[in-house]
């Protein structure tokens, strides 16, 4: 899993310097795609120190938190090399097209379909491809998003902080 | 090599703030006019028409405009909210059910005399902070200044329906005989600006315009001062992130009133399970500053510093609980009831719930958990054309949070206590609440 890292983290710093000084953005992981570093600007956090969870990881899950600069907590796990959910929490809503990837199209379709709720009604969208919920307010954010097809068998989200 | 590419990443994000360090900010002093309030111990309030005051653009000489006369029969430290279909977006097929709408002179202070124009239907929220104007309701002969010399500053401001991308100005903003002066605001969906970064695009949805908004505006008056948002500085058709100084972001102008700057308080009368076309509030501005706007016999709620407090529905415990007014419905799970075809819970029949309202930390211990009711009934039995107004919609909510949105502010009196205040009742940000009516709906 290591070895994985390391090479890939080869490849994002080569991705992050030729990009960098066009785009804030970063390459690399999003929802149903490989196990890449999150690809969000900001702080990786040691193994294991989701500030959202505080759940100890199932075996056979891999985590990944990073912080972003704007101080938003984001937690990816990720099984067999895929990424099958992730959460986030923070004051401001991320990029989320960053972190959804493909799916973000679904959350954004779901969104714009809604009536008028106001501004802070929160968001849950639920298709066959993507689970994902959005609520808060100003300030203090937070969401989580899953892909039921590559959710692994016998695991339950709820041991994640998601609720199925 | 994982820490190297973090090491990597931080000196490119620095090099991305630099051009935003050490800008210059707004003058965020309790500053403000001086002049004593001379009107603001009538009792009888909640006067005035069932229409806001059409925008008007005038100028004026400022600050000898205050203090004004009582602009809606109200005390000076008072204004009148308006649920009511807004015409304008009306036009746009949009309905503004629930949107509680405010008018607000908003003044360009720079120059002498002063040039100010009436804004109407700016929606007040209790759930954001800071003034936020569609560009296109605020004149261009304001010219309001930009917040610092230099590259533009642009924001952008996540809502969980969608973002708003605007620039950010100085400008100040009088409401009855309150003024709040050089607050920094946010002009939303400015054509001045290159369009918003995928960053922003990619919160969600773009939301800056009449037909989602519902008005011209939002007028964020929550517990908090600062949004602490995402900023970004553009030039030369992009912009970068940047890091903005508290003093200088969009911030809740309530913070900005010479005396009345502690909190505010918004009542609503009751209203008919079946729905009202137009109804009008207040919103009053301090808490124990003035006659209008004592706390006594108000109960309190102590929130934590997120404005979040417990909410016990059922058995079940919702610890981020918030009371918005910029939430059309109330957003609670109710589990066991269906929904409609509009999403809305669906009940047989008209159905009260009780809720316990505790504070979701120890400190502050809440003194007293706070039953409350809400209404459900069935929407599709309702007339959403002919009426605005309704107590009783409920939507599913979150799993942590229930939402208490307008539906939930219909005979009551809520206070909002601004974070840092210092009250008899406690420190804020916390909620106050008391009854208008015999229902408490």
């Amino acid at each position: 899993m290591e070895h994985r890292l390391n090479s890939e983290s080869k490849h994002l710093v080569l991705l992050f310097l030729a990009g960098a000084l066009l785009l804030p953005r970063v390459v690399g992981a999003a929802l149903g795609g490989s196990d890449q570093r999150l690809a969000l600007e900001g702080a990786l956090q040691p193994s294991g120190s989701s500030r959202l969870a505080a759940l100890p990881v199932p075996s056979g899950v891999r985590e990944q938190t990073l912080i972003t600069p704007q101080g938003v907590s984001v937690t990816q796990w990720s099984a067999q090399g895929f990424v099958f959910a992730l959460r986030w929490q923070g004051p401001m809503i991320p990029d989320l097209s960053a972190i959804l990837g493909a799916s973000f199209q679904s959350y954004n379709t779901a969104l714009k379909a809604r009536p008028r709720l106001g501004l802070n009604a929160p968001l849950r969208v639920q298709t066959a491809g993507l689970v994902a919920h959005t609520s808060g307010h100003m300030g203090a954010y937070s969401g989580w998003a899953y892909l039921p097809a590559l959710v692994p068998q016998g695991l339950n989200l709820t041991t994640l902080g998601i609720e199925p | 090599m994982k820490n190297l590419s973090v090491a990597l990443l931080l000196p490119i994000s620095c090099l991305l703030l630099l051009s935003g360090c050490g800008g210059g900010g707004a003058d965020v002093g309790f500053m403000g006019y001086s002049g004593g309030y001379t009107s603001g111990t009538t009792s009888n309030y909640g006067g005035g028409t069932s229409t806001l005051p059409n925008g008007s653009n005038a100028t004026a000489t400022f600050p000898q405009t205050l203090p004004v006369t009582n602009t809606q029969g109200a005390p000076s430290n008072q204004v009148n909210v308006i649920i009511e279909q807004n015409p304008a977006a009306s036009a746009l097929g949009a309905y503004s059910t629930n949107t509680p709408f405010v008018s607000i002179n908003l003044c360009n202070a720079s120059t002498q005399p002063a040039v100010c124009q009436t804004i109407d239907h700016v929606l007040v929220d209790t759930g954001s902070y800071g003034l936020r104007l569609l560009a296109s309701a605020v004149n261009t002969n304001l010219n309001l200044p930009a917040i610092q010399n230099g590259p533009l500053v642009a924001e952008c401001t996540t809502f969980v329906s969608g973002f708003m991308w605007g620039s950010i100005h100085t400008a100040s903003l009088q409401m009855n005989g309150e003024l709040a002066k050089n607050v920094s605001v946010q002009l939303v969906a400015d054509s001045s600006l290159p369009p918003a970064p995928a960053s922003c695009t990619g919160t969600g949805t773009d939301i800056g315009n009449l037909a989602s908004i519902g008005g011209n505006g939002i007028l964020g008056v929550g517990p908090l001062i600062q949004d602490q948002g995402s900023y970004y500085t553009c030039s030369a058709g992009s912009c970068t992130s940047t890091n903005l100084p508290l003093s200088s972001q969009v911030s809740n102008p309530v913070a900005f009133f010479a005396l009345d700057n502690n909190g505010v308080l918004l009542q609503f009368p009751a209203i008919p399970a079946s729905g009202q076309p137009s109804v009008t509030g207040t919103l009053t501005f301090g808490l124990n500053t003035q006659a209008d706007n004592s706390l006594a016999g108000f109960s309190i709620l102590p929130s934590d510093l997120s404005t979040y407090f417990n909410a016990t529905i059922a058995g079940q415990a919702y610890p981020q609980s918030f009371i918005d007014s910029g939430s059309v419905y109330n957003y609670i799970t109710l589990p066991g009831l269906t929904l409609n075809a509009n999403g809305d819970y669906a009940p047989g029949s008209y159905t009260l719930y009780s809720a316990t309202l505790s504070s979701n930390t120890t400190t502050p211990a809440n003194p007293n958990p706070l039953p409350v009711e809400f209404g459900v009934l069935d929407s599709s039995v309702l007339n959403f054309t002919a009426n605005a107004a309704f107590n009783d919609v409920v939507d599913p909510g979150s799993s942590g949070s229930a939402d208490f949105g307008m539906s939930f502010f219909y005979g009551k009196t809520i206070g909002f206590a601004l974070v840092g205040s210092t009250l008899p009742q406690g420190t804020g940000p916390f909620y106050a609440l008391q009854c208008t009516s015999s229902n408490c709906l």
